[in-house]
């Protein structure tokens, strides 16, 4: 029988390694395409994972199962993971990026999050969802979420003033979310 | 109650743009601010299933083994008496890092290493295991103590350089490094004749404790006179403009 989500955690959390890779074979590949989504590199999504698993079997930061299901635990730390690793990324291979940039402040704003996805973007499979967005609110929600754009960043981008930012994408969201509620019943319920 | 000038922060949040302060204050609010928690609650399970519809993409060969391998070795790492006699880098590691202050290193310090170049990485598994890095570092090159200028100040700071495939590699670990202003990084400098160049940017923990892998690529041969760390307003600056904390004459 296989043992829940629920389940695996309680018993990494209790230091049982077979718990830990049982949860690392069930999640892998869903945490690694995600994760590629947002790096655009295979060196760095593997690094994210690992960085994942390595939290979760220290326990730095509890999964609480009133707040939701695990493997949307997994996915949140898997995005804020490769949101910090493609920062930090950047300050370290700094000297070389710059030598080629002749607008440093422009560049500041590029993230390797960002600058990688733009590349990738033509050939990237976006999500059918969001597919169904308008082309601005195709835009405000690639920028948001796999880009992880700052609001003013986002307004920029858009040429859009910073204070409507915020209803805007609530709006693309909200439609996303109507998009998305359709394939999610037909989806398994239980994971 | 609700206040806007912090409810508009939330996309910062989310998406990690926030500094340290900015991002406890930040907490704070949502604590008290169910509007936000609601939001939040709401991005991040749309994100959910927006992963979950997300092109699939095979991981690479051999994944599993080399962060399960490495999520436990690092646990071993951890204990406080690895005794497993079989695993002689490790052993010996042990003998030559009395403080500890290097074990604690090697968690950064193999994250670092992960983060630069990618032949870099295959290069120090090769050489090494990676359990037995701080050795490396240690016994691999000559360390250079660097002394503050201030009198009044007690950090610490080690760095060796490296010879790696004709291009050097400067690792510098450090202890007891202060906050800084928002905005302003420790930027490490080697100077040859007086002419600066960046060998990059350290970021101390909360604990005054940092590191930093740099790869000159294009400065094989250079013999270097003065490593210096300044601290800069802007992790961009191509010359050091701001007040030299410590330096070393190599
Ligand atoms: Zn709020």
């Amino acid at each position: 029988m296989t043992r829940t989500d629920s389940e695996l955690y309680e018993g990494l959390r209790a230091g049982d390694k077979a718990c830990l890779e049982m949860l690392y074979r069930k999640y892998e590949k869903l945490l690694y395409s995600y994760a590629y989504k947002m790096t655009s590199s295979h060196e760095r999504s593997e690094e994210v994972v690992q960085d994942v698993f390595m939290k979760v079997w220290q326990k730095k930061g509890a999964y609480d199962e009133a707040k939701g299901k695990l493997s949307t635990w997994l996915i949140t730390i898997t995005r804020n993971s490769a949101i910090d690793i493609s920062r930090r990324k950047k300050i370290d291979t700094y000297e070389y990026d710059e030598r080629d940039d002749v607008n440093p402040d422009r560049d500041h704003f590029n993230s390797p999050v960002e600058k990688q996805a733009e590349h990738h973007e033509d050939r990237e499979i976006i999500n059918e969802a969001i597919q169904k967005l308008n082309e601005e609110q195709q835009r405000i929600v690639t920028l948001f979420y796999f880009k992880a754009y700052s609001q003013s960043q986002i307004a920029e981008a858009l040429d859009v003033p910073l204070g409507t930012v915020k209803s805007r994408l609530r709006l693309a969201l909200g439609h996303l979310r109507e998009n998305m509620d359709p394939a999610r019943k037909g989806g398994t319920q239980n994971e | 109650m609700n206040d806007n000038r912090y409810c508009d922060r939330l996309i910062d949040y989310y998406n990690g743009h926030l500094d340290q302060k900015e991002e406890a204050e930040f907490e704070k609010h949502l604590e008290e601010c169910p509007d936000c928690q609601a939001e939040l609650a709401e991005w991040k399970a749309l994100n959910a299933e927006l992963a979950r519809d997300t092109e699939q993409v095979e991981p690479p060969r051999g994944m599993e083994d080399r962060v399960l391998g490495n999520i436990f070795a690092e646990d071993t790492e951890r204990e406080e008496n690895p005794m497993d006699e079989r695993d002689t880098a490790r052993h010996k590691n042990e003998k030559t890092t009395k403080t500890g202050f290097y074990k604690k290193l090697l968690i950064p310090l193999a994250a670092a290493l992960l983060l630069s170049v990618i032949g870099n990485i295959y290069l120090w598994n090769a050489q090494q295991q990676t359990g037995s890095l701080s050795e490396a570092l240690l016994e691999d090159g000559e360390t250079i103590n660097l002394a503050p200028t201030s009198e009044s100040e007690d950090m610490n700071a080690k760095m060796a350089m490296h010879e790696t495939n004709g291009s050097q590699t400067l690792v510098l670990q450090a202890q007891n490094f202060t906050d800084l202003n928002e905005g302003e990084v420790y930027q490490v400098w080697l100077l040859k004749d007086e002419q600066p160049y960046r060998a990059g940017t350290l970021v101390p923990n909360d604990s005054g404790e940092g590191y930093t892998v740099f790869t000159l690529d294009d400065a094989e041969d250079v013999n270097w006179d003065t490593v210096a760390i300044t601290v800069e307003p802007s992790p961009q600056n191509q010359a050091p403009q701001g007040d030299i904390v410590m330096s070393a004459d190599f």
